[in-house]
């Protein structure tokens, strides 16, 4: 199965998150904030990306434009997740290639990744 | 006062043909003087009161022409002459000194009120008169009273006659020139609209006000007599009396700015902005002396400008103050929706995953608890949307940064389909007459369909089981209409005109309360206006209610 980075500064969402893609059985690494969660992705580039809007150190998006600055990582699926109102803008402005507002459920979530694995 | 206003104001005036003629048989009675008798011998005493007369004259003269207004005095100051010309006959006899008052006449007339040129030809006329009976004659005195010396009389007079006509009339020329241009100086000055002042430059006068007219007397509200001789920084604002003592000191430079703004202060003691400008008066060698200015009154025009800036600034200021309320709330509403919807996100999430049997299979029992708790948590996110859709609808912000296009009928039939679920848990029928017929608004297409969400949510919450909703949509050139009608509870008509009110929830039929926040139909209400659209209600209690939104088409 896949490999999976969850950034999150919740403990408890980015432990459901986690939960839920084990039980798929994808391999999921978890980190707290945004600069120890883009290290990660740098040191170890996962299959999909989640990732939360609002976080500590680095932002979702800013996490998403360090990324398509480099090359290594330009092409992983990024999944962001947020409890931002949703309008035409997010998408863009999130830099993700998908927005999942909160509160989401774990069984949509897993069916994203499943359908971005599937690319 | 300038050189030449001061100049102007010393001439004699010139009352009329009556002083000249008056001057002029004077002078000829003073040629037939050889005429008057003469026995008196010669005496000393006669000669000095000949002169004191002449003297006398003199002064009277000076004195005359110092006076204001004119006067008779010098008109008179030549008959004087007579008493003259009869003591020196009594006291010389037949000798020409009976001219001299002749020749100094003119002399001193002219040398008080004329000019140097005058002077001069005044004299030339004397020597004249002096020396052209001593060539007819041979001799320095007069002979015997004869027809001959009479005769010889006459020619004198009659030459002396026009040198005098000619000075007094070249006199009276440029007297009346003067007096045309001081009368016209003086209607310029006094009548002025705007305020006027001659400003003394040099010994006492300096940077003081020499002369000023009625419109400066009404701009400071004094009178001339207090404002005249006043040193101008007295009347200066203390803010400017220091920039107005510099102006002076370079006033006459060439390149110093001819207008300047400066503020004086009133009698009341309020401040008058001014706009001055002025004008160098120079003496005869080119040196200045007075200032002439035109000081016009811009307080009103300053004010105006003042509140203008005023109402711009604090306009600024309370556009600043909303944007930043508006950032605040856009910020408290990101914050307070990711914080209640974080929570929110993890127990729904443990929940679905507990019911999934994702950590071991459920009773019963257990599955009914946590199907509570789901519902529960829907309930609570439901919530929390119409908190912050409230939150959002108010910010002005939100309102004007979308301005885009929603086709009704796709707006229309993505709602019916949001709810429709829901309506098909209670067995409620949606039936939708959608006469739209590609109806365009001017507004953002997710808004208006969450005002259709919410009124279909209502009445799906308001109408028992197996009830049916309508919703009917139509337009005209400029407007279109939907209405979403149910046959549920009714609103009593006390309540009917608060349920747009924020919070405020009507008792269902049986006294109890459906839930919900009480935030649906005033969400409905903002987003509608805020189109430029109307909602109405109409409803019977235990009949059903029909709420009608009207919304302004998009013009293209």
């Amino acid at each position: 199965m896949a490999r999976i980075l969850v950034i999150d500064d919740d403990n408890d969402i980015a432990a459901l998150v986690g939960l839920k893609l084990e039980l798929d059985g994808h391999t999921v690494t978890l980190a707290g904030d945004g600069l120890s969660g883009l290290a990660r992705l740098r040191q170890d580039p996962p299959d999909v990306l989640i990732v939360d809007w609002t976080l500590p150190g680095l932002t979702g998006p800013e996490i998403c434009a360090a990324m398509r600055d480099d090359a290594g990582l330009r092409d992983i699926w990024v999944i962001m997740l947020t409890a931002r109102p949703l309008d035409d803008m997010t998408l863009t402005q999130s830099g993700a290639d998908e927005v999942v507002p909160k509160p989401f459920s774990p069984r949509h979530l897993s069916e994203r990744v499943s359908s971005a694995l599937a690319r | 006062m300038d050189g030449g206003g001061a100049r102007v104001d010393r001439r004699p005036i010139p009352n009329g043909t009556a002083r000249y003629a008056i001057f002029l048989a004077v002078i000829v009675l003073s040629a037939l003087s050889p005429a008057v008798p003469h026995s008196i011998s010669p005496d000393a005493a006669w000669w000095l009161g000949a002169w004191a007369v002449i003297v006398l004259m003199v002064l009277a003269g000076y004195i005359a022409t110092t006076l204001r207004p004119r006067n008779w005095v010098n008109t008179l100051a030549p008959l004087l002459l007579f008493p003259a010309l009869w003591c020196l006959r009594c006291a010389d006899g037949n000798s020409t000194s009976g001219f001299s008052p002749l020749i100094m006449l003119p002399v001193l007339w002219f040398a008080l009120y004329g000019r140097l040129r005058d002077v001069v030809l005044a004299l030339a006329g004397a020597v004249l008169t002096l020396f052209l009976p001593m060539l007819i004659i041979g001799s320095p005195e007069y002979p015997p009273a004869s027809w001959r010396g009479y005769v010889l009389l006459m020619i004198v007079s009659a030459a002396i006659g026009p040198v005098v006509y000619h000075l007094v009339e070249s006199a009276r020329r440029s007297n009346r020139a003067l007096s045309r241009s001081e009368l016209e100086f003086r209607a310029a000055f006094e009548d002025a609209p705007v305020g006027m002042a001659i400003t003394g430059l040099r010994g006492g006068e300096a940077y003081r006000f020499v002369r000023v007219n009625r419109a400066l007397c009404a701009m400071f509200g004094r009178t001339a007599d207090e404002i005249t001789g006043v040193p101008i920084v007295e009347l200066t604002h203390p803010d400017d009396v220091e920039q107005t003592n510099y102006r002076f000191s370079i006033s006459t430079d060439a390149d110093a700015p001819r207008r300047i703004q400066k503020r004086y202060i009133h009698r009341s003691g309020r401040t008058i902005w001014a706009s001055v400008s002025y004008s160098i008066v120079r003496d005869d060698d080119g040196e200045p002396t007075h200032l002439v200015s035109q000081i016009e009154d811009v307080t009103a025009r300053h004010e105006s400008d003042r509140a203008l800036l005023d109402a711009v600034e604090t306009d600024l200021a309370v556009t600043e103050r909303m944007n930043r309320i508006d950032k605040m709330r856009a910020d408290m509403a990101s914050t307070v929706s990711h914080e209640l919807r974080t929570p929110l996100t993890s127990a729904a999430g443990y929940v679905e995953l507990l019911l999934e049997g994702d950590a071991g299979q459920l009773n019963s029992e257990q599955k009914m608890m946590l199907d509570t708790v789901s519902r529960s948590l829907t309930r609570l996110d439901g919530i929390v949307d119409d908190v912050l859709s409230m939150a959002n609808e108010e910010s002005p912000v939100a309102a004007s940064s979308e301005a885009s296009c929603a086709n009704l009928s796709e707006v229309l039939h993505a709602a019916t389909d949001t709810v429709a679920l829901q309506a098909a848990a209670h067995g409620l029928d949606i039936v939708v007459h959608d006469g739209l017929d590609g109806a365009e608004a001017a507004a953002d297409p997710g808004r208006l369909e969450r005002v259709l969400v919410n009124l279909l949510t209502n009445a799906v919450k308001f109408t028992a089981d197996d009830g049916t909703i309508t919703v009917s949509a139509g337009r005209n050139a400029d407007s279109a209409t939907v209405s979403v009608t149910d046959n549920g509870i009714g609103i009593a008509p006390g309540d009917k005109d608060r349920i747009f009110e924020r919070f405020y929830r009507a008792e269902n039929g049986v006294g109890q309360k459906v839930a919900g926040t009480g935030l649906g139909l005033a969400i409905v209400q903002a987003i509608v206006s805020q189109y430029g659209g109307t909602i109405a209600v109409d409803s019977e209690l235990g009949k059903g209610s029909t709420f009608t939104v009207t919304l302004p088409l998009r013009r293209n």
